[in-house]
């Protein structure tokens, strides 16, 4: 996987009770021109070698660590893929001090219950709102071209949530979750960013 | 500590951004349509690499024009 400058690995869950943040999150980094990527659309018994692959390609990883509850599905389970990433990148960063990480939460103070592992670590409090999640991007990140406000990113988000179920539609799929119109979703993003970041 | 990255690198172009995803340029040019932006548009500050490609464009217009 060829390494880019502007990808940004994203940790998130993946379930439907996480759209609004999930496009939230696609928005705000596509706003400050980042790519993001994820391991959505990687299967297999060399799963993880690939969810490897694709950390060392990105140069920034954001980690939403949000989701700590039980699922509905019996057996009744925590989530653990997203702290398991984290902490591979986490030993991939130590040795590649380039690779810089942030960590995404919900509530204040929680993690240092979840993962104590992360004392001294400060995660961004996005709240579980769209625009926290925006706010919170911003805080970590500072655009290399002009910095993009929140409203404009509402409006990119508007927009980018009005076009999805057509994305959907065209992709035969029935959940946000996949490789295909997760792609498609950065794409149309990206093309967003240019309509409402920096117009007046 | 919270930490605050400078963001320091020059923006992708559309395409170039559609084919970091992976989609085929055909289906980002149709996708990129659904919210009325144009693929080949471009983009404040992105990334340029089509001059030959624009010369070529306008010579060839030159050129008709010096047929009509």
């Amino acid at each position: 996987m060829p390494k880019t400058e502007e990808s940004v690995f994203l940790n998130i869950p993946y379930d439907p009770q996480f759209t609004r943040l999930y496009l939230a999150y696609i928005t705000a980094l596509s706003a400050l021109s980042l790519v993001p990527r994820a391991t959505l659309g990687i299967t297999g018994n060399r799963r993880l070698d690939r969810i490897a692959s694709l950390i060392e390609s990105c140069t920034y990883s954001i980690h939403d660590l949000s989701r700590v509850q039980l699922d509905r599905n019996r057996p009744r389970t925590p989530r653990f893929n997203m702290p398991f990433e984290l902490g591979m990148v986490v030993v991939w960063s130590q040795a590649n001090p380039r690779h810089k990480w942030f960590v995404f939460e919900t509530v204040r103070r929680r993690l240092n219950k979840s993962l104590s592992d992360l004392d001294g670590t400060d995660p961004f409090i996005h709240d579980g709102t769209i625009r926290g999640v925006m706010r919170e991007v911003c805080n970590a990140f500072v655009s290399p071209a002009r910095q993009p406000r929140v409203p404009e990113m509402m409006r990119m988000y508007r927009e980018l949530r009005r076009t999805s179920p057509r994305i959907l539609r065209d992709a035969g799929a029935h959940s946000m979750f996949t490789a295909r119109v997760f792609s498609d979703l950065c794409v149309v993003a990206a093309g967003l960013r240019g309509k409402y970041v920096g117009a007046k | 500590m919270r930490r605050r990255v400078k963001l320091d690198f020059k923006p992708l172009s559309l395409d170039e951004t559609a084919q970091t995803l992976g989609v085929p340029r055909t289906r980002a040019r149709k996708i990129l349509a659904m919210v009325g932006v144009d693929l080949d548009a471009r983009n404040p500050g992105a990334r340029r690499g089509k001059r030959k490609a624009r010369r070529a464009q306008t010579s060839s217009r030159r050129t008709k024009t010096s047929v009509r």
